[in-house]
């Protein structure tokens, strides 16, 4: 019940129906305390961390009596009130604002009966000041208007709060707010402190009458209802109190300071997330910038360069140099400077690239680049690399070896092909020997590097052809298979003898056979291929039927034919394909074939292709 | 003492506020890797002289839709710009017209090539090659759930790095390029992960996108900020530890050899690569095997985004179906070997993107309820929705301003403010009911 005297949450709830069970659990304390004759009602704080300075005891959504000071004890005569359910509870109040209340208990009087209920005869009421309870004032949907059928509070009376005066008695009948009503004689007597040792110095809620010799104030007589008027309760925080809590706390301000808090540190985060992107991207500025700078004065030197050769006076060239190395920006000038050296040497063709070798040994960039070939970012490892492969310097060959063999693939091939471009031959038998085992190396790429070593100028012949296949005949085992991939990618002069070599050797490594026989391309080797058709490993024959459909065509129609009585149904099926392949491969001709075949699988792979034929 | 319904506001207020601060400190998390892309950047801004180096890439396109459509798409990827690449397209035996389509354009004739098949897939009933087009590959096989398919895709590539494209996803030119970056200076980086723009209002050309513009519809730019708050600054802090998890669809870069070593695609997964990325960090993480799993948050494809509401809402509940399915199958990450990842992405993910429905609009219902029956005043109702939403509005607004200034996708100022505009008016209606629409996925079977 709030202090307007409208009707609480809990009792609105119940009324509705809609979680009345569970408000009404967790409102009463105990349930129906069987009680009769006088009881005895303590009120407890249950710390004294804040001060209050007036107990409140509450009947029925009645104020009843007040209490200025310790012990805060109340004796009521159950004889007053009507048998049944009667609900009481305490309110702690600090000048006048409730700072405490402590849990509903409700009381099931039964004075009628004839054998007196065991009740207790001190009821124990708790209450917590630890966090001040504000009551909101009552939205207008709750007044007596609109339920008539709830109990109203009613303001206590201002003459009854005033020490020596008795309170109003209780009343159980519903009245408008604000308004006193006398409650029914017959119902209530007043109560009066069990105890009252002096007088508040502050009384806030006035006692009642002064007490008699025997510390029980006298009740008067019964009278009819009459209109008691109550002071305005004093203005209380906007709150809407919580059911069933025993002393019900708000922690509005402190939720509210947390939404501050966590604002503004969030915006605290936001401001550093965006100072610091937008701190890079003023550095990054300033980076370009400069750089953009360099290549204003630095590509109309090269390109003048590439077309008159070095008509600049290298001293000049020299200062220019001195003042890149001395500028604060050294690394990132001569990153950008090697940058448009290197993207105009790939653009140009041979006797331009030797002026721009020129420009850049008088610039001594092979010097720098050496230097750039062992910091920790890959992109200037790759532009030191291609610098010094673009210039052939052949000083850093030992360190390009070194990097052709890192684990990095990208950094690796890079180096491989600076290699090549520096010293072709020195490199292509440092590389053979890494070809075979970096299985990270696409056969694609490494044959397309090795095919830039160029012409052997005596032989005529390519560089890696005979080095490529001594690698090749001399590689592990389980290299080969690869080698020969790469042998055959290469095409070189050598690639064809080298397989038919290792075909008449006759290998055991059925994968090995399978891939030379893939390779093939030479019709010289046809007689080498045709013993295979009769290996005992499935693929091996597979190869060696493609291969004799690729080499010889229609002259071998007759293996092929002998190959539709093979154990594999792979094969059987390959050999229909490359009979139907044939010049000669009408569909008579196919029918016919399948006829004389013995074997219902020979027939079965020309049906296949026939079937195929009628489809398309 | 306080109520439960206070408890209960200071509970949601409390999640959101943990939400948003780890989101803003991930923010912070990533300087380092926009700094060291920025300054990748600036170096590409010059002259590339390297390329033509780069590790070959195998691109696996499951077969879906019209034939005429997956003709064109197959088309269009042979124009990719990339030094060595090839296309294995995966087709089901039931899509017949496709596969006849795909072998009349293609002249694609049957192949007796071997391969070895280490990933569980579906039976392979044929392999073809295409006789004008040597980087083509197409494989036949019997009907099956996606990933088991891109298994089978898997076990005819020939190259070191693997892509899935779907049909839905719109790559650039260079796409290809720019997605192997990451695996250039490392070796020990096994996949590479980058966010899937929203290409509505983009200009394609060729069928690759060609420029990039902001979407006019609201939906797609809502899924703009979207992409931006959480599948780009919010998973690209957790590159520095190397605990990048994924929480919405995602393109990726991937090493077929480790992922063969963790079984390929799971058959039973939403979201294919979220789940691999789980176990690739689980595997390589008890194994006690070095890696790295790189966010590239430069969107390197793009799709189109839904323009109507209902179909939007679908597509956040499959996402976040396939999201808790990768949760829930990825467990093992708690182990303790499994470091930063299973000890703090894992949980943050489960947390703040797996339960992040449940918790907004548990926190919305919690709160009108007490409210409606009194139990929570307006002020206290007013603090937790301020904390909410002005939370997500900083966040969403840092994760726009972090994009103007640093990944410059959308240039013009108005396009930024624009950006802002919805990031703060997404707060008021959409993210609630992409919540809602969020818990469908919980619930969805496929």
């Amino acid at each position: 019940m709030r202090d307007d005297g409208t009707v609480t949450n809990w009792q609105y709830s119940r009324l509705l129906g809609l979680v009345g069970a569970l408000f009404a659990l967790t409102a009463v304390a105990v349930a129906d305390e069987p009680v009769a004759g006088t009881v005895v009602i303590e009120a407890h704080a249950l710390d004294e961390n804040h001060a209050f300075d007036s107990i409140m005891l509450w009947l029925d959504a009645e104020p009843h009596l007040g209490s200025g000071q310790a012990p805060h004890r109340f004796e009521l005569n159950t004889r007053s009130l009507t048998e049944g359910r009667h609900l009481i509870w305490v309110e702690a109040a600090q000048r006048g604002r409730v700072v405490g209340r402590s849990r509903r208990l409700a009381l099931r009087v039964q004075n009628g009966l004839a054998e007196k209920p065991p009740g207790p005869k001190t009821l124990r009421l708790t209450f917590s000041t630890a966090e001040l309870v504000a009551i909101a004032p009552r939205p207008a949907r709750l007044t007596s208007a609109r339920t008539p059928l709830l109990a109203k509070a009613l303001p206590l009376p201002a003459k009854a709060l005033t020490p020596g005066k008795p309170l109003p008695p209780s009343k159980s009948t519903s009245a408008p707010v604000a308004k006193a009503v006398t409650p029914p004689a017959a119902k209530l007597a007043p109560l009066v402190p069990a105890k009252a040792t002096a007088t508040p110095s502050k009384p806030s809620i006035a006692l009642p009458a002064p007490r008699a010799k025997s510390g029980r104030r006298v009740a008067p007589p019964i009278s009819p209802p009459t209109k008691v008027a109550r002071p305005a309760p004093a203005p209380r925080k906007a709150s809407a109190p919580t059911v069933g809590s025993a002393a019900v706390g708000s922690s509005l301000p402190q939720l509210q300071a947390l939404a501050q808090i966590a604002l503004a540190v969030a915006a605290l985060l936001a401001g550093m997330n965006l100072m610091a992107v937008l701190t890079l991207r003023a550095l990054l500025f300033v980076t370009v910038g400069r750089r953009r700078q360099l290549l204003m004065i630095w590509r109309p030197l090269l390109m003048e360069s590439l077309d008159d050769g070095l008509t600049n006076d290298p001293t000049s060239i020299l200062r220019r140099r001195m003042a890149i190395r001395k500028s604060h920006h050294g690394q990132a000038d001569w990153i950008a400077f090697l940058h448009l050296w290197n993207h105009l040497h790939e653009s140009r063709k041979v006797q331009s690239k030797d002026r721009l070798n020129e420009v850049a040994h008088v610039m001594r960039a092979h010097q720098v680049a050496r230097g750039y070939l062992t910091s920790p970012e890959l992109p200037i490892r790759m532009l030191a690399i291609a610098t010094l492969g673009n210039m052939g310097e052949r000083s850093a060959f030992e360190d390009l070896a070194k990097l052709a063999a890192d684990p990095n693939s990208f950094l690796s091939l890079a180096a491989a092909r600076a290699l090549v471009h520096s010293d072709p031959h020195e490199a292509i038998h440092t590389l053979l020997p890494l070809v075979a085992t970096r299985w990270d190396w696409a056969p694609g790429k490494v044959v397309s590097i090795l095919k830039e070593a160029g012409l052997d100028h005596r032989s005529g012949t390519e560089v890696i052809s005979a080095p490529l296949a001594e690698a090749t005949l001399d590689s592990a085992r389980v290299d080969l298979p690869r080698m020969v991939r790469l042998l055959a990618s290469a095409n070189c002069d050598s690639a064809q003898p080298t397989i038919w070599e290792l075909l008449e050797q006759s290998s055991a490594d059925e994968e090995l056979l399978a891939v030379c026989l893939q390779s093939v391309r030479d019709a010289k080797g046809l007689a080498l291929v045709r013993p295979y058709l009769e290996h005992p490993g499935r693929q091996v024959r597979l190869e060696a039927l493609l291969a004799l459909e690729r080499l010889g065509g229609s002259t071998e129609a007759e293996a092929f034919i002998n190959r539709l009585e093979d154990v594999d149904w792979w094969v059987r099926a390959q050999a229909a394909q490359a009979i139907a392949r044939l010049p000669q491969a009408s569909s008579w001709y196919l029918e016919d074939l399948r006829d004389r075949q013995h074997s219902d699988e020979a027939r079965a792979a020309l049906e296949q292709v026939l079937a195929e034929r009628s489809v398309r | 003492m306080i109520g439960w319904p206070q408890w209960l506001a200071w509970l949601c207020a409390g999640y959101f506020i943990a939400l948003h601060f780890g989101m803003l400190v991930l923010f912070l998390g990533c300087i380092p890797s926009l700094w060291r892309m920025m300054r990748t950047h600036a170096h590409g801004s010059l002259p590339q002289f390297y390329s033509g180096l780069e590790p070959p890439i195998s691109v696996i396109v499951p077969a879906s839709g019209l034939p005429d459509a997956m003709v064109a798409r197959v088309q269009s990827l042979q124009h990719l710009i990339y030094a060595e690449y090839e296309l294995v397209v995966v087709v089901e035996s039931s899509a017949e017209s496709t596969l006849q389509r795909l072998v009349q354009e293609f002249h694609l004739v049957p192949t007796n090539e071997r391969f070895t098949h280490p990933l569980p897939s579906p039976s392979v009933r044929g392999v073809f090659r295409s006789t004008v087009h040597a980087a083509l590959r197409v494989v036949e096989v019997e009907p099956a759930a996606l990933p088991s398919e891109l298994n089978a895709g898997l076990n005819h590539a020939r190259f070191p790095l693997a892509c899935i494209v779907k049909a839905d996803l719109i790559l650039r030119q260079d796409s290809l390029h720019r997605a192997v970056e990451p695996f250039l200076p490392e070796g020990s980086v096994i996949a590479s992960v980058s966010p899937i723009g929203v290409a509505n209002n983009c200009d394609l050309k060729e069928g690759f996108l060609h420029q990039v513009r902001l979407p006019r519809h609201p939906l797609p730019l809502a899924q703009v900020v979207e992409n931006l708050r959480g599948a780009v600054f919010g998973r690209l802090g957790w590159n520095t530890p190397n605990a990048v998890l994924l929480t919405a669809p995602a393109f990726g870069l991937l090493d077929r050899r480790a992922l063969i070593e963790i079984g390929g695609f799971r058959a039973d997964t939403q979201d294919e690569l979220a789940d691999v990325v789980a176990r690739l960090h689980c595997t390589m993480r008890r194994r006690g095997t070095r890696y790295r799993i790189v966010f590239d948050p430069e969107a390197v494809v793009a799709r189109l985004a839904p323009t109507a509401l209902f179909p939007s809402l679908r597509e956040r509940a499959r996402w976040q179906h396939g999201l808790l399915q990768s949760l829930r199958g990825n467990l093992g990450l708690l182990h303790p070997r499994c470091g930063v990842v299973g000890g703090l992405a894992f949980p943050f993910v489960t947390m703040f993107a797996g339960l992040l429905p449940l918790a907004e609009v548990g926190t919305y219902l919690a709160l009108i309820m007490l409210w409606a029956l009194t139990l929570l005043d307006a002020p206290m109702l007013g603090s937790v929705l301020l904390i909410v939403i002005g939370l997500g509005i900083i966040v969403s607004a840092t994760a726009v301003a972090m994009e103007g200034v640093v990944l410059h996708l959308y240039r013009r100022p108005r396009h930024v403010a624009a950006l802002l505009v919805v990031a703060v008016v997404e707060q008021f209606g959409f993210r609630q009911l992409c919540a809602v629409a969020r818990l469908a996925g919980f619930v969805l079977r496929r």
